[in-house]
């Protein structure tokens, strides 16, 4: 880990790797990030609302057997609510996003664009907006645009692969198959994401070291 | 990481009336409902909003909303709750929630308690198969019905609305009901399986024995009283329909003769009756008037004329009056009818045996009309028609078809009273 401090408020801050370039200071919330020549402060993140999400920095858990541990996040909004994407670090060196809305968890990870075709595909590449039902194909299996929102960034911490200010806004559309699989497309500019994966819970992700909520037995589940 | 407890709740001031109102699933609440007052507000944002202002009292529910338990083996607390209403039928939905598993429904209905699990995975379809869930079956049970928004109190993680529709539709399984709701190009797929009342109880921390409102374990019947009730009005119509078309009688062909009162045994052959069913009823009515204090014995025999079979049957018309200490008294009947169940097919001669008797009592005084007392002989008509109807056996089965339905309709409503 390469060691600095916040150009803002001093406070050390540490970088994991080079693909998690940013990082949000844990005391004055600046996002920085690291270059060649050193850190540099490139925006501020909001107070993260208050929220009774069981998900902490630091939480641990296993998917596809691979451990994993949470160590940034991203809170989205939009008119009709919010929800948290996660940052998870695999042991293998992958990454992926813990997403969490309504109560319920979704694991993805990018996805190359090459494995995505289709009449929405297309549309999202040239700038187009999607409408629900519109169709494309990942990995030879059908899916259908169920919810398309443009999303706005409210707050951040911790690490993450990409600058995560209060306000920054993307076109995000979700895709779903009639088996399990889900497909979510976010739109910044003119760049295109496809992060792919499943509805999970956290006994499947046997999730350790979760956060605690007053008035609430802590699960325990079985690695 | 941090060991730190977080608090679970949030306090929210409501700005219609500055009430203090607690948010449970702060990050996840969408649409919060005054407790307070009722109105709607809008917590997706920091700052909250008021939907729409409302100056009414909660109301009671009869799980109170921060209720706190366990639920089939998971910790739950209800955050929410909807009286919603579909085809004349109305249901009360409460959302149950924990940080740590999300959300579910409890949900209460005529027919008991239920839950509510939301799936993630839409059912699979096979043709020959019907939907799958997992490996469980189900099969279409309803017409889509639209639902509609009654009344909603608590918080709720999209945007509730009172008058707000969706479109739902029931599949049964064979230990669960699935359930779709679909609204403008959404659908929503739950799976719900039935609660006993005491498990609602324990979970909420109450006497079952005080949840009398709730009726106790789900039993399909006592939902489909309606349906039940029509069943049995329709199967009833349909026996008379049928007794009706069976009872097909032919017309009497009657015979008269005469019988002298004290006098010789009249026999005589009165009729010729032909049947062609196997078997079928033979109905022998005989009519006399103008005596009194009389009665006439009649011995009939139905005589096959291949096989010389007979079937013996008696019947009696008899007519009495008097005066005693209560007055005037009269007792008899100038008209006679025997029916035989069940005679087999064939033709048949229908032979009478008459006797005319006079009766005499002690303190019977005579008759003051001696026209009334008849001493000349008797004319009596007999005839046979075939076919009848077993009135009793018609209101047996009546009441075997109706009985059930009505058993259930009282149940039903000392359930819901």
């Amino acid at each position: 880990m390469a060691a600095a401090s916040c150009p803002q408020c001093g406070a050390e801050i540490a970088f994991r790797s080079a693909a998690l370039p940013v990082r949000v200071c844990a005391r004055c919330q600046t996002l920085v990030i690291r270059t060649d020549t050193g850190v540099i402060a490139v925006g501020h993140s909001a107070t993260l609302p208050f929220d009774v999400s069981p998900i902490i920095l630091g939480t641990t858990g296993k998917y596809e057997g691979i451990g994993f541990e949470v160590i940034g996040r991203v809170r989205w909004g939009y008119p009709l609510g919010s929800w948290n994407e996660w940052l998870v670090q695999f042991v293998d060196g992958g990454t992926g996003w813990l997403a969490e809305a309504s109560g319920a968890f979704m694991l993805t990870q990018e996805s190359a664009g090459s494995l995505v075709s289709g009449g929405a595909a297309e549309k999202l590449a040239h700038g187009g907006e999607v409408i629900v039902g519109d169709q494309l194909t990942y990995r030879g299996e059908a899916l259908r645009a169920t919810d398309i929102k443009t999303a706005t960034c409210i707050a951040s911490e911790g690490e993450l692969p990409f600058k995560a200010v209060s306000g920054w806004s993307i076109y995000s559309v979700d895709f779903k198959s009639t088996g399990a699989t889900w497909l979510s497309a976010q739109r910044d500019g003119d760049d295109v994401t496809f992060y792919a994966g499943r509805y999970v819970t956290l006994a499947d992700l046997h999730a350790a070291n979760l956060r605690a909520i007053e008035g609430w037995a802590m699960p325990r589940y079985t690695a | 990481m941090s060991s730190d407890v977080v608090p679970a709740v949030k306090a929210i001031t409501c700005p219609n009336c500055g009430g203090s109102v607690a948010m449970r699933a702060a990050g996840h609440t969408v649409s919060l409902v005054c407790t307070y007052c009722g109105s709607t507000l809008d917590v997706a944002q920091p700052e909250v909003k008021l939907i729409s202002a409302m100056h009414e009292a909660a109301a009671e529910l009869e799980l109170p909303l921060g209720s706190h338990g366990v639920l089939r083996g998971i910790e739950c607390e209800i955050v929410g709750y909807m009286r919603r209403s579909a085809a004349g039928e109305t249901w009360e939905e409460y959302l149950l929630f924990n940080p740590y598993h999300g959300y579910c429904w409890l949900m209460a209905d005529d027919t008991g308690w239920t839950l509510g699990t939301m799936l993630t995975t839409d059912p699979h379809y096979e043709p020959d198969r019907g939907l799958l869930v997992g490996n469980d079956r189900f099969s279409a049970s309803s017409t889509a019905t639209t639902a509609v928004v009654d009344y909603v109190l608590g918080e709720f993680y999209w945007r509730v609305a009172v008058g707000e529709t969706v479109t739902m539709e029931t599949y049964e399984g064979r230990d669960a009901t699935l359930s779709c709701e679909r609204q403008a190009d959404e659908s929503n797929w739950a799976v719900i399986t039935p609660l006993k009342t005491e498990e609602v109880a324990t979970f909420a921390g109450i006497e079952s024995s005080a949840m009398a409102a709730a009726p106790d374990e789900k039993t399909y019947m006592f939902g489909h009283v309606t349906e039940f009730m029509v069943l049995g009005v329709v199967a009833s119509f349909l026996m008379l329909c049928v007794v009706f078309v069976f009872h097909n009688p032919s017309q009497p062909n009657w015979k008269n003769f005469t019988v002298t009162p004290d006098g010789a045994t009249q026999t005589l052959t009165v009729n010729q009756i032909t049947l062609t069913r196997n078997s079928e009823p033979v109905t022998i009515h005989s009519y006399s008037d103008g005596f009194e204090n009389m009665w006439i014995d009649l011995d009939y025999s139905l005589i096959n004329r291949q096989t010389q079979q007979r079937v013996d049957v008696s019947g009696t018309v008899e007519h009495y009056t008097g005066r005693d200490s209560d007055g005037a008294w009269s007792e008899g009947s100038y008209h006679n009818e025997v029916t035989v169940a069940a005679v087999p097919k064939g033709t048949y001669d229908v032979v009478v045996e008459a006797a005319a008797h006079r009766w005499s009592a002690k303190g019977v005084p005579p008759p003051s009309d001696p026209n009334s007392f008849a001493t000349s002989d008797l004319t009596v008509q007999v005839a046979a028609t075939t076919g009848a109807v077993f009135w009793s056996n018609f209101w047996l089965a009546l009441t075997c078809v109706l009985a059930p339905p009505l058993l259930f309709w009282y149940f039903s409503r000392s359930r819901k009273s």
